[in-house]
């Protein structure tokens, strides 16, 4: 798991599988990076999790959840076929814009996330 | 605990205690079980995440006072795959309630896992006894044609994607 603070984008990159003996390790990580409060988006890319259970959506959506409280953004710029699957499934894909799917890194582009709220 | 399978033509049975650290082998072991079968890679991936939800459930919820046992049993038999999650911890007081999507007794956690589980098994029974233990028992259809663990030696492809 790396993560980057650029501007006032946390960007975080996670592998590996993501279920409930690592979550709890990833949500902390995230959790002490948005301290900073200078954070107001959070891109997470997903395009190395080769597995992903509903342990690791609860992450994901918990930190999506903690950026809308604070006025800030999240989405998603890569995910893999087998976590993207899953987030569909979960619809989480409906809440957290997704804005590439596995390949080349996606440079996270645009504002129409529709989640300004 | 595991209920008799009959005569099954092949089964597996792992205990372990009931940590977040094995959950991962718990799916693991029975997604290479279930690979005798002529399941694809993507139905192993689905395989793995229901047992994922089944055993972190027990993880999460069956014993508050630290960690107990969790056995994980699979067996095919009369075209199925069975696989049965049991522990022995404090049972689920409304099972009814527990299976409702969105409901979690957990900040953080969604609730989907049975959610999760009914998508993906072609049946799941929950028996519960307060006090006693919790017993999961998913089924899943074999893939038509092909019988599973008959040991006929062909050279399927036991890929499995850990």
């Amino acid at each position: 798991m790396e993560t980057r603070l650029d501007g006032g984008t946390l960007s975080v990159t996670i592998g590996g599988e993501l279920d409930l003996y690592t979550a709890a390790e990833v949500a902390d990580r995230i959790d002490r990076a948005l301290d900073d409060k200078a954070v107001r988006r959070l891109d997470l890319d997903l395009g190395a999790v080769s597995f992903i259970d509903s342990s690791g959506l609860g992450v994901i959506f918990g930190r999506y959840k903690k950026m809308r409280h604070r006025g800030g953004q999240m989405q998603i710029t890569r995910v893999s076929p087998v976590a993207h699957r899953v987030l569909q499934m979960a619809f989480v894909d409906r809440i957290i814009p997704v804005v590439g799917t596995a390949g080349p890194r996606a440079r996270a582009g645009g504002e129409g996330s529709g989640h300004g709220g | 605990m595991v209920a008799d399978p009959g005569s099954p033509e092949n089964y597996m049975r792992l205990e372990l205690l009931a940590r977040p650290e094995n959950v991962a082998l718990a799916r693991v072991a029975v997604a290479a079980f279930a690979a005798q079968a002529n399941f694809t890679l993507a139905d192993l991936e689905e395989i793995k995440l229901c047992v994922s939800e089944a055993v972190s459930n027990v993880v999460l919820h069956a014993y508050p006072d630290g960690p107990g046992p969790v056995v994980i049993a699979a067996y095919f038999a009369a075209e199925k795959l069975v696989i049965e999650v049991t522990d022995q911890g404090i049972g689920i007081a409304d099972v009814d309630k527990a299976r409702e999507a969105q409901f979690s007794t957990l900040p953080d956690h969604m609730g989907l896992g049975f959610v999760f589980m009914e998508s993906f098994m072609d049946t799941v029974a929950v028996d519960s006894t307060p006090g006693r233990g919790t017993k999961i028992t998913m089924t899943r259809r074999l893939p038509s044609g092909i019988a599973a663990g008959t040991g006929d030696g062909t050279d399927r492809s036991r890929e499995v994607d850990p």
